[in-house]
């Protein structure tokens, strides 16, 4: 089993508390409301990112993925960590029931767009970049 | 106490001076689109302060140009860099807000910062009503709806007026508000005016001399009209959104040149004309917004060449891509 940089295997995981996703056609988005970056993600990169909504190892996601017919996901936690998407769960964390995936798998793809959004903006309704005055 | 409808809100203002109740009535009236239910109830209370200016917060909910907001409680506290500040809480459904502003500020550029508190009471409320504001213009015709979408400056508005010219109507020119119901999306007028610059005329004739009208604002040369002074009937209050247009410059060009905008980047084009708080119930009410329009609508990319509107042809394209 492929060891992280900063976790053991067997360490239970969740999404960091500042990352909002919205679910897409082909996937889903994750914005990490702290960096302003988002990152794309398609159908079966959602799908084991959903498993540390609540809490999982990376060993919990190894074996869902082997399930689902993947053998990527060590690589792909390895990416999440890079991006700081994922930090230690809470004590008590459990394991909820794995999502649904449909239809055959695909490696996972997480995209992080170029250019985050403008973490100060004109007012809160323009996000535009302020002038400089 | 006067009473004023932003869109869904009805906003109750009492401030203790007249020259305080005409600077919070003057952001107001921006957003001049009276909705026949206006039941979002919503309490500014304004006052004059002295003494020392409150410290800058550090900007947890949002950080603007002049303005940090930060969660207090079940409200928020927002603080500009002038010392103006406001607070929030809601009692009984309704969100009342206290606004402070120095006495050292009436009168002087620093009063414009109060404007910055209005908005920020605004965006709170039709966010509680379940509205995401959305700096973009709209435009509608025959059941399709395109949501323009660009940096400040870069032609929303003229693009605007071109459509209104060729029959179509106008939902908005800068301010919308976007929700999602279980028929689905819905976007609704804010306003009822046009931000245009005054060479809009060497295109469009028939909005007149607009340098002859008064600035509106310190950083632009753009004049405020009301759209129906210049063409009848041509907002309508709400339409549901079918396409998303990425508008930008190309100055290589001298046309409007469209194309399908890839399918990765509607979400980036969308999500950039939304001012995106930092906390995670306002960010996830703007994502469960945003993620159900896009499975709705087509993408195109626009990029308007310099003198593009000369042409009387100019829109032939871009209205067949959109139907």
């Amino acid at each position: 089993m492929q060891m992280f940089d900063r976790v053991a295997a067997t360490q239970m995981l969740t999404l960091r508390p500042t990352i909002a996703a919205a679910v897409l056609d082909d996937g889903a988005v994750l914005l990490d409301l702290t960096s302003k970056y988002f990152y794309s993600l398609n159908g079966s990169a959602w799908a084991i990112v959903q498993l540390f909504e609540t809490g999982a190892s990376a060993a919990d996601a190894e074996r869902q993925c082997a399930a689902w017919g993947g053998d990527e996901a060590a690589a792909f936690i390895a990416q999440l960590m890079r991006y700081d998407l994922l930090e230690a769960a809470a004590a008590g964390a459990v394991t909820v029931e794995p999502p649904a995936y449909h239809g055959p798998w695909i490696a996972p793809v997480i995209e992080q767009q170029a250019e985050p959004l403008e973490r100060v903006i004109v007012s809160a309704f323009d996000p535009s970049i302020p002038l400089a005055e | 106490m006067r009473h004023y409808f932003c869109g869904p809100l009805r906003v109750s203002v009492d401030a203790q001076t007249h020259v305080l109740h005409e600077k919070v009535a003057e952001t107001l009236r921006l957003y001049d689109r009276r909705w026949p239910a206006a039941e979002q109830p919503v309490a500014l209370t304004v006052v004059e302060a002295n003494g020392s200016a409150p410290a800058l917060g550090r900007g947890t909910f949002l950080r603007c140009a002049r303005m940090v907001v930060d969660s207090a409680g079940d409200g928020l506290h927002a603080t500009t860099i002038s010392g103006s500040q406001a607070r929030s809480r809601t009692n009984a459904g309704t969100e009342h807000w206290s606004i402070d502003v120095p006495n050292a500020a009436l009168g002087t550029a620093a009063f414009n910062d109060v404007e910055d508190l209005v908005v920020l009471a605004l965006t709170s409320g039709w966010r509680k009503a379940g509205w995401v504001p959305i700096h973009g213009a709209a435009v509608a015709k025959d059941g399709v709806c395109a949501i323009l979408c660009a940096a400040s400056g870069v032609g929303k508005s003229t693009l605007t007026a071109a459509f209104i010219r060729r029959g179509w109507h106008a939902v908005g020119d800068d301010k919308l508000l976007l929700r999602v119901t279980s028929e689905g999306p819905e976007l609704a007028a804010l306003q009822g005016t046009f931000n245009l610059h005054p060479q809009t005329q060497a295109w469009f004739p028939e909005v007149g001399e607009l340098e002859k009208l008064p600035l509106y604002s310190t950083w632009t040369q753009k004049r405020k009209v009301r759209v129906d002074s210049i063409w009848a009937d041509a907002v309508v209050a709400t339409a549901t959104p079918t396409h998303v247009i990425r508008v930008r410059r190309d100055p290589s060009s001298s046309a409007l040149c469209v194309r399908e905008l890839p399918p990765a980047d509607l979400f980036p084009t969308l999500i950039r004309q939304i001012a995106v708080p930092t906390e995670r119930a306002a960010a996830s009410l703007i994502l469960r917004t945003v993620a159900p329009t896009l499975r709705r609508v087509q993408g195109l990319d626009l990029a308007v060449g310099n003198d593009a509107y000369r042409r009387a042809d100019a829109l032939d394209a871009l209205e067949t891509a959109l139907r």
